[in-house]
């Protein structure tokens, strides 16, 4: 019988099935390589904010006001602001540590006139350091519409910080003045008041935008934080399709941010595009990954600062 | 990714032997598993609202006790399916409107809440979910 040299068809389709299947394999490896690296880059914008945050802290010997207003009520400002200094949060008072020193001159500027944050003209210009780049919808600068004479309510980012373990303002707006987290209205914590460790209390994590289609979505919304949408809790564990409840988020909000539109027991949940979980910032300023499916006591545990809970590992 | 390596080494190790086939599909059923979360079965069924379907809105299956942490999902054009995890629950279901008067400082008009607080924040439905899954739940609220 003639047998000729080379390969069958038989051969070749076999070489061609294993490569295949080998490229099959890689490709989802690639994408998810790309994914990881976004998050490495969320990793280290959130530890410079852990860090801007505690360089606030050895100057003026407290964390910044998580809000000037009580949350969910605006245009005024209990003492000793009396009704100035509407809208102001954490992130402006952070500027100067975040090498923002110039965006901040002209804020603080803006902010002595006794005006709002809300109108402050250049409320659009976007701090690199307060984005995640797993969100599709970040770099957000575009509103609705602006209100009080600008054409935007300025630059929306995925970092937030954390206000406690419970609603922002259960049993009245009053009450956002004593939340047991480390960012809320008015508040000024200082280090020694976090008697349940810092390296066990939660600081900053992060959330997803929503872009504004038909109304607002001002979750992540530095120019107007007044509502509470730059804080976050730790009542129910991340990325959850448990709505926040929310004052002024849009009606048709992205599927996996889900907001009920109420005023009362307002809270808003970390949420993020990467797979599983979260960051999370503490107030030791490390960084962890936080689980989808870690315990809700564990997480609900991490956010108050002085709650005596012994906390699981996560 | 220790699976998936795996699975490519034992891949070009069976092809050499000639016979990867069984094996490479055995492994790749692995890849990708992770620890999953709580328990849970499919729940879906129907919302109505005054006689019609609720065109959109939210719906949340709170634990009786209410502890933990609720089940929730959306409602479209009256039908919902949500993952539940298995008990006696209480159901709260919210949904919105526009208030009609735009807000001066936002140019648009705020939404309220117009399902009545016995539906939702002091809500009287309860529901046992089995641990199987569940189709047909009806809802009939009313103003």
């Amino acid at each position: 019988m003639l047998r000729t040299r080379g390969f069958t068809l038989v051969e070749l389709l076999v070489v061609i099935a294993i490569i295949g299947i080998l490229v099959a394999l890689l490709l989802p490896a690639v994408q998810s390589a790309r994914e990881a690296a976004r998050r490495v880059e969320c990793v280290n914008h959130m530890k410079q904010l852990c860090l801007a945050l505690h360089d606030h802290h050895d100057t003026k010997r407290y964390l910044p006001h998580g809000n000037y207003n009580y949350i969910d009520s605006t245009f005024s400002t209990p003492p000793p602001y009396n009704n100035t200094q509407d809208r102001r949060c954490w992130m402006h008072d952070t500027l100067p540590y975040l090498e923002q020193d110039a965006l901040f001159d002209r804020c603080e500027k803006h902010m002595r006139t006794g005006a709002s944050a809300l109108a402050f003209p250049e409320s659009d210009a976007v701090i690199e350091v307060l984005l995640c780049p797993s969100d599709m919808h970040t770099v957000k600068r575009h509103t609705f519409w602006g209100g009080i004479g600008t054409p935007t309510q300025g630059f929306s980012g995925n970092l937030i910080v954390c206000a406690g373990d419970d609603y922002f303002n259960s049993g009245g707006v009053v009450n956002s003045a004593r939340l047991n987290g480390l960012f809320f209205a008015q508040s000024k914590v200082r280090m020694p008041e976090i008697t349940d460790g810092a390296s066990n209390t939660a600081m900053v994590s992060e959330l997803i935008l929503s872009p504004d289609t038909s109304s607002h979505d001002i979750r992540g919304r530095y120019y107007n934080p007044a509502h509470g949408g730059v804080l976050f809790s730790t009542r129910i564990p991340p990325n959850t399709m448990v709505p926040d409840r929310f004052n002024w988020c849009s009606s048709t909000p992205v599927k996996r941010a889900p907001c009920i539109w109420v005023g009362t027991n307002m809270f808003v949940s970390p949420r993020s595009y990467h797979k599983g979980g979260v960051n999370l910032g503490m107030a030791d300023g490390s960084v962890k990954f936080l689980v989808d499916t870690v315990e809700q006591n564990v997480f609900k545990a991490s956010g108050s600062r002085d709650g005596g809970e012994t906390i699981g590992d996560f | 990714m220790v699976v998936k390596q795996l699975a490519i080494s034992s891949a070009v190790a069976a092809a050499r032997m000639g016979q990867c086939a069984p094996w490479l599909v055995v492994l790749m059923l692995f890849a990708g598993c992770q620890p999953s979360g709580p328990h849970t079965v499919p729940v879906s069924g129907t919302v109505r609202w005054d006689g019609a379907p609720l065109a959109s809105g939210d719906i949340l299956f709170h634990p009786v006790d209410g502890g933990g942490v609720p089940d929730a999902g959306k409602i479209t054009d009256g039908q919902f399916t949500v993952d539940v995890k298995p008990g006696m629950k209480k159901i709260a279901i919210y949904a919105t409107r526009s208030t009609g008067e735009v807000d001066p400082t936002m140019g648009a008009a705020a939404q309220e809440q117009f399902i009545p607080a016995r539906y939702n924040d002091t809500t009287e439905l309860t529901q046992n979910i089995l641990d199987q899954p569940t189709s047909g739940l009806v809802f009939e609220l009313v103003p």
